[in-house]
């Protein structure tokens, strides 16, 4: 549980003689369940897929079991186009826990006529100063994925997405 | 008559460190809380504890302040929605039957990354391998009122400067300093258009406030507020379409309930305190909760309408930039609403304070919005 402390947590701040300093370290493991397991396998494929809503025709990518909107099980699996628009994205220009170096944009992409977005990193976008990168985008661009040649079946099966040609 | 009242409340202030346990700071606002509502802690029938175990870095850590609270042998819940919603729950337990005096009692003392907490509360497949943080999730919501709106960075700026204006003149906030417009903008850029001073703090100290029945509060001598109407709303937490997130249902159906219950509309609201952890959702606020029409939040802050001497001052206490600590917020911001009725916060008088609470110091993706009603006195 306890292993090597981070200074960084603020035990130099205040009077450091009386902090007391803790580190967790913890291994999770969770079960991803049957739609997100055909979603990933589908991914090691190079293959896109979602599912829909029974009742509305509202398309998931990434799969949803349930629509939220009418409260029903998603039942039918399709096979999507790859390619997207984005919804939103941001720059994020601070050092983020296991994240890339910054600046990094990260986008919400409507896959195809998905009803709702996934999230990946925007790549392959060439700037000179770090702010320049909050223009190279706009709401609306079209993007397509860029396939990692080592794929074993998760969302990094998608290296990331760029600016379609 | 009323039926709830807030009797009483205390706070230890806010800043950047804390040399006190939590323990010590409950102790010390808590008594604080009860001595000022006139009631001991004999009276009290339940505690509400407000916050989450990722910020006091121990699991169900509310079971540790059952001393400090007077919370032994005591009905105890935790909400871990914020203070708005806690306050919500206590007054439904009262108007229940359940209790005449319940308190809310909320504590921020362990000193970690804030941003990095948030991220543990989002989805793990989709989200958190892209480092899905509260701070990226402003970053979606504000670069998106940017692009759909005429709004600028400049506008975003000035909502700052106005609540960093207002804290300079509260001696619990945290940010005192009374940054200007062109400061904010200045400081380090750090997630799309949000600059530093555009994001609030990590905040330290202890917030309490005493809820009492009715039959209560009429055997006080005083009593700083009432509650006349509160509301509650729970959003989706898969982005879809970002317009929507711009229009905040949440908070219109949350705030449509409030009034409805309240017996008011907008324009009777002297007063604001917001859980708004961006600029942009200040001015989205605002247009959400009927104080302008639609698109025209930013001129409310370039006109002085919310400023501290506006006629409609929203965050006098400084608001989220200025103060931000995530177990208290909410708490805390309900003693400014109450300390703006009793004139002791701000450079106006109100009569009638909105809290718009909501948990999304964590993030946006399915916030709950919990708006209360307070107006002065045994209403």
């Amino acid at each position: 549980m306890t292993d090597k402390l981070d200074q960084s947590a603020g035990a130099d701040e205040v009077h450091a003689e009386y902090k007391y300093p803790f580190h967790w370290d913890l291994d999770f493991s969770l079960n991803i369940g049957e739609t997100n397991r055909r979603f990933f396998a589908a991914l090691e494929d190079k293959r896109i897929v979602g599912k829909t809503c029974p009742e509305c025709g509202d398309v998931f990518v990434p799969p949803q079991s349930v629509c939220v909107e009418c409260y029903v099980e998603t039942d039918e699996w399709i096979e999507v186009e790859q390619r997207g628009v984005l919804e939103s994205y941001t720059v994020c220009f601070f050092q983020f826990d296991k994240m890339p170096e910054p600046p990094y944009v990260t986008g919400v992409i409507r896959v195809d006529d998905s009803a709702i977005c996934m999230m990946h990193f925007v790549e392959e976008l060439e700037y000179e100063e770090p702010m320049d990168l909050v223009d190279k985008l706009e709401k609306g661009d079209e993007v397509e994925p860029v396939w990692s040649n080592d794929r074993d079946g998760d969302i990094f099966d998608m290296d990331h997405w760029r600016l379609a040609e | 008559m009323t039926d709830v009242a807030i009797a009483g409340y205390a706070t230890s202030g806010f800043a950047g460190e804390t040399d006190e346990s939590g323990n010590e700071l409950v102790l010390e606002t808590n008594m604080a809380a009860l001595d000022d509502a006139g009631v001991t802690h004999e009276d009290l029938d339940s505690v509400i504890f407000t916050g989450q175990d990722p910020y006091d870095g121990a699991a169900i850590s509310d079971g540790q302040k059952v001393a400090t609270a007077a919370a032994y042998d005591k009905p105890i819940m935790r909400v871990q929605n914020g203070g708005g919603m806690a306050i919500h729950q206590g007054r439904a337990k009262i108007r229940a039957g359940k209790a005449d005096v319940v308190t809310v009692v909320a504590a921020d003392f362990v000193t970690a990354d804030p941003t990095t907490l948030s991220w543990t509360s989002h989805e793990a497949l989709y989200h958190r391998p892209f480092g899905m943080n509260n701070r990226q999730s402003y970053g979606f919501v504000t670069q998106n009122y940017l692009d759909e709106t005429d709004a600028t960075r400049e506008d975003l700026a000035a909502v700052a400067a106005k609540n960093y204006e207002a804290a300079a003149e509260n001696p619990d906030a945290h940010r005192r300093e009374g940054y200007s417009t062109a400061e904010v903008l200045e400081s380090d850029p750090v997630v799309g258009p949000l600059t530093e001073l555009m994001l609030g703090p990590m905040s330290y100290g202890a917030a309490v406030v005493v809820l009492v029945s009715g039959a209560v509060a009429d055997e006080l001598d005083d009593v700083p507020g009432s509650i006349t109407g509160t509301g509650m709303a729970t959003g989706k937490y898969e982005y879809r379409e970002m317009e929507n997130r711009l229009r905040q249902p949440t908070l219109r159906d949350a705030a449509a309930t409030a009034y409805d219950e309240a017996g008011i509309d907008a324009a009777d609201i002297d007063a604001a305190e917001m859980a708004t952890y961006a600029p942009s959702f200040e001015l989205l606020s605002y247009e959400a909760l009927g104080f302008c029409d639609e698109s025209e939040g930013p001129s409310l802050v370039a006109d002085g309408t919310t400023a501290i001497d506006g006629s409609l001052p929203v965050n006098a206490s400084g608001g989220p930039l200025a103060t931000s600590p995530p177990n208290s917020g909410g708490v805390y911001r309900a003693i400014a609403a109450c300390q703006q009725l009793q004139g002791d916060l701000g450079r106006q008088s109100a009569d009638r304070v909105l809290l718009a609470d909501n948990d999304m110091h964590l993030g946006e993706p399915a916030r709950t919005d919990a708006l209360v009603v307070f107006e002065g006195g045994s209403a």
